[in-house]
């Protein structure tokens, strides 16, 4: 019977710990999407095609301490016929790599989540045949809650910078929002 | 030692359960954003962002979930004082057609969605079936497949818009 009752406390125990940022366990996010849109304006039409693939993987190289990789692809193609020429296909390909790192205790439940990246991607219009690439650096943190062992809720406040190469274009953004973060356990 | 065994069997099997979509769980998504973006150059400009969605279902049966999708978008131009706000309301059914137990699945989902613009009157209605494969990666997490059609109709003119629509993405379960 004390047995079985170590059994059920390493159960409850283990079923309660939230050890999300243990060497050895992976970040995941992401998502795809792919659509194709037909547009009908009285006698005129156009189709839209978007494909977008943007996953993101993370694994902790130690105790807290993350680093990860988001490429990103996505092309899209407009054919009107309406007569304004309002055609053209865009490629975009691209790779930002982030660290990340948790301020508090693995154990905890309440978190604190700093993060840097640097991402690179590379654009080309081929209606205009033109083409461009940008740099882009980020600098985030904020407070992450561990509802379980797997989500994590993420208030989070950021500054990033992208700055393309061939045009005189920069752009600056700051924001904040709250978002989820989903944690692969080993087990 | 048979309650032991007992034990340690049960804890296995509740460690390789998926019982996501039981009656009384829950299906959450969403996220709220803000952004203040400044562009240096010969087109330089300044917009505000504000972004709310929220995405909840509940299972009222086994397999069977009924939710709402809400989402609210404004963008704000300084220069010119011009704001567009969205918002957006819609419920969705959702069932799953394997038993609940199994780590791979199938889901089949209809959502009818209404838009409204802040300098428009009428709504932007739109209906969509869409469904696929499911893999749970573990009791909160769920990888998922899909393949639907949407068709989307503007209340003040011809406009209409169908769409094929295909993706990957994480869905997140709340279990009781």
């Amino acid at each position: 019977m004390k047995k079985t009752i170590v059994l059920l406390l390493i159960c409850f125990a283990f079923k309660s710990s939230f050890a999300q940022l243990e060497k050895g366990n992976w970040l995941v996010g992401g998502s795809g999407s792919f659509s194709s849109e037909k547009y009908n304006y009285g006698t005129s039409n156009s189709k839209t095609t978007n494909l977008n693939l943007s996953p993101a993987i993370g694994y902790f190289f130690a105790n807290k301490l993350a680093g990860g990789l988001k490429p990103i692809y996505s092309y899209q193609i407009i054919a009107d016929n309406s007569g304004f020429s309002n055609n053209s296909e865009i490629n975009e390909l691209g790779i930002s790599a982030f660290l990340s790192y948790y301020l508090l205790k693995k154990t905890e439940p309440f978190n604190f989540l700093t993060q840097v990246s640097y991402g690179y991607l590379w654009q080309k219009d081929s209606s205009s045949n033109s083409e461009d690439s940008q740099d882009s650096y980020e600098i985030t943190g904020g407070p992450v809650y561990f509802i379980n062992q797997s989500i994590g809720i993420n208030l989070f406040l950021g500054y990033s910078l992208a700055d393309f190469r061939e045009i005189e274009y920069k752009q600056k953004r700051f924001s904040t929002g709250i978002g989820f973060q989903i944690h692969l356990t080993k087990k | 030692m048979k309650i032991t065994f007992l034990t340690i069997t049960i804890l296995f099997i509740s460690q390789l359960s998926y019982s996501q979509i039981t009656k009384n769980s829950w299906l959450v998504g969403g996220g709220v954003s803000f952004a203040n973006t400044i562009i240096d150059g010969e087109n330089a400009s300044e917009t505000i962002n504000i972004a709310i969605s929220s995405n909840a279902g509940y299972f009222v049966l086994d397999k069977l979930a009924l939710g709402t999708k809400l989402s609210f978008t404004s963008d704000y131009i300084p220069k010119t004082s011009i704001k567009t706000n969205f918002y957006t309301v819609g419920p969705f059914v959702r069932y799953y057609l394997f038993s609940p137990e199994k780590v791979f699945n199938i889901y089949a989902q209809t959502a009818f969605e209404f838009k409204y613009r802040n300098d428009s009157e009428g709504a932007i209605r739109t209906f969509s079936a869409l469904g696929g494969p499911v893999i749970f990666l573990n009791q909160h997490v769920a990888l998922e497949f899909n393949l639907g059609y949407a068709n989307t109709n503007f209340k003040n003119n011809e406009l209409n818009i169908k769409t094929i629509q295909s993706g990957i993405s994480l869905q997140i379960h709340l279990t009781k």
